[in-house]
């Protein structure tokens, strides 16, 4: 446990620090269109993001505005606390139950856009950027593919079953892979630790190439995933396809001491 | 006032790029070292890295020095990868008059496993040769990971053969670069400011054979598009090098600053 430092306010307060990851993520989907609250940065389809100057994160959303699982900044734009950056990481969010479909007037009725999440996954982080600033300070500029996502999917295998020879239109199996190993300690680490104060601004932005912002104006969707409800139905269900990309700051913030079996 | 050079970790990355003139924005056709046909990339045995371009002229997503000749800042380096990257899934296409199109499903195995096999990289610090090593012993330490797939009715049906190809060189693992200091036995390189440094990709002459075989322009990606119409578009090929390490800056304001 590290102490940081002792003000003495009617009593002996103690910052402490706390193991910790600010987690900010921007989504793009069919579903932002229809949240009952409409989140900033978030986008309906791949050509709007594709048409935005950069993705920003850690100064746009908190955890009120969106759900916990995509955000967990206290305060919006400046730093809740005092933090220590160890490590950063950036993972690209893929629909992982299958291909998103585009529903179209002609049969089969729809297109699999099987090539979307493998350009997301695997081809996007080659051909983007980000910039990790505290306050006017520009302390990263790397390529994406080099911020590991540290996190995902470890899945098995797949066959080709009978379904999918054969007269009913089952969607293909797909398993989505990760940007590197998904492993905690497979995060780009930084040396010297990245010392944020609190209220001071932090803001990382991810910036496409003019050719990564070409692909995307092209890329129709994200449309839906279609999964069907049981082996001896036809009935599907259509789960709008989630994309996204989120963007972790690993390290320790700083907090007052709390109740713990050493304090 | 006295100033204090500070230490904070920054990578120092340079790309080489092969996509045709469609797929090329704004001034990247005229980008020095980067080429609209992998024979004319096969054409040359070295290519220089950090020595031509700035993310000025390539954007930051294919480099980050301010400075295209020179260090922007004094430098230790730690480790040094490679990365040849390309487009995962496999469904590219050459158009070739009759029939229209190929399936060059290797090209992405050639690319991102054949080619770092048979080339190498010679870093130079001033006139200092650091190191000589074969691509493969440089894996960069990400990449892609995992994924498969299987193919259904539909797809025989829609888009003919596709697959997806999840291709790294290594392990994608961000200590699994070729680590200049042989896990803490050594120091790291120290790179003064404004020094020259220089990372050269040499192609074997198997190399330069086999791209000079090439089809003229790299293949493209194919889409379907709701009105049954299709669209092409232009696949990217590259090679990125990267030094990881920490860079010496002036103090900044900071939690520690005093």
């Amino acid at each position: 446990m590290n102490q940081e430092k002792t003000v003495m306010v009617g009593g002996e307060l103690l910052n402490v620090g706390e193991a910790f990851t600010l987690t900010d993520t921007v989504l793009i989907s069919s579903h932002v269109d229809t949240l009952s609250t409409p989140v900033p940065g978030w986008f309906g389809t791949f050509a709007l993001a594709g048409a935005a100057n950069k993705l920003p994160f850690f100064n746009v959303r908190n955890s009120a505005i969106c759900d916990e699982a995509w955000n967990n900044q206290d305060t919006r734009d400046t730093a809740a606390f005092g933090m220590r950056i160890l490590s950063i990481s950036v993972r690209w969010i893929v629909p992982l139950a299958g291909n998103p479909r585009e529903n179209i007037a002609v049969p089969p009725y729809y297109i699999e856009h099987y090539e979307q999440p493998p350009l997301w996954t695997a081809f996007m982080p080659m051909n983007s950027a980000l910039i990790l600033r505290v306050q006017q300070d520009e302390k990263l500029k790397a390529q994406c593919s080099m911020l590991s996502a540290g996190s995902g999917i470890v899945t098995g295998g797949f066959g080709q079953g009978g379904e999918a020879a054969g007269f009913l239109e089952f969607q293909s199996v797909t398993a989505q892979g990760n940007m590197g190993v998904p492993h905690q300690r497979n995060k780009f680490a930084f040396p010297e630790v990245i010392d944020i104060p609190r209220r001071a601004s932090v803001n990382a932005e991810i910036i496409f190439s003019d050719y990564a912002k070409a692909l995307l104006s092209h890329m129709t969707g994200p449309g839906d995933v279609t999964i069907y409800q049981s082996a001896d139905s036809e009935d599907t269900v259509n789960i709008p396809a989630i994309f996204g990309v989120q963007v972790e700051l690993k390290g320790q913030r700083l907090v007052q001491q709390r109740g713990q079996l050493h304090a | 006032m006295d100033y204090k050079n500070v230490l904070e970790s920054s990578p120092i990355y340079d790309s080489i790029v092969i996509c045709s003139a469609d797929g090329m924005y704004g001034n990247e056709a005229q980008i020095p070292g980067w080429f609209q046909t992998f024979p004319l990339f096969g054409q040359r045995q070295e290519h220089g890295l950090f020595k031509t371009r700035t993310e000025a002229i390539a954007g930051l997503s294919y480099n980050n020095q301010q400075v295209s000749d020179r260090t922007d800042f004094a430098f230790h380096a730690y480790s040094l990868g490679v990365c040849f990257w390309g487009v995962p899934c496999q469904d590219l296409f050459v158009e070739t008059g009759e029939p229209d199109v190929l399936f060059p499903s290797q090209l992405n195995t050639f690319w991102m496993g054949d080619l770092p096999n048979s080339s190498a990289i010679e870093f130079r610090v001033g006139s200092d040769v650091i190191l000589t090593e074969k691509c493969l012993g440089l894996p960069p330490g990400y990449g892609p990971s995992g994924g498969g797939y299987a193919l259904g009715v539909d797809q025989t049906f829609w888009a003919g053969p596709c697959g997806f190809q999840y291709t790294s060189q290594g392990v994608p693992f961000i200590t699994n670069r070729f680590d200049f200091t042989i896990n803490g036995r050594q120091k790291p390189i120290a790179i003064p400011r404004n020094a020259t440094i220089e990372a050269k990709l040499k192609l074997s002459e198997w190399c330069r054979d086999a791209l000079a075989l090439m089809v003229n322009s790299p293949s493209v990606m194919y889409f379907q598009l709701s009105n049954s119409d299709s669209l092409y578009f232009p696949t990217r090929y590259g090679i990125t090098v990267s030094l990881y390490g920490i860079r010496e800056v002036q103090q900044r304001g900071q939690l520690s600053a005093t």
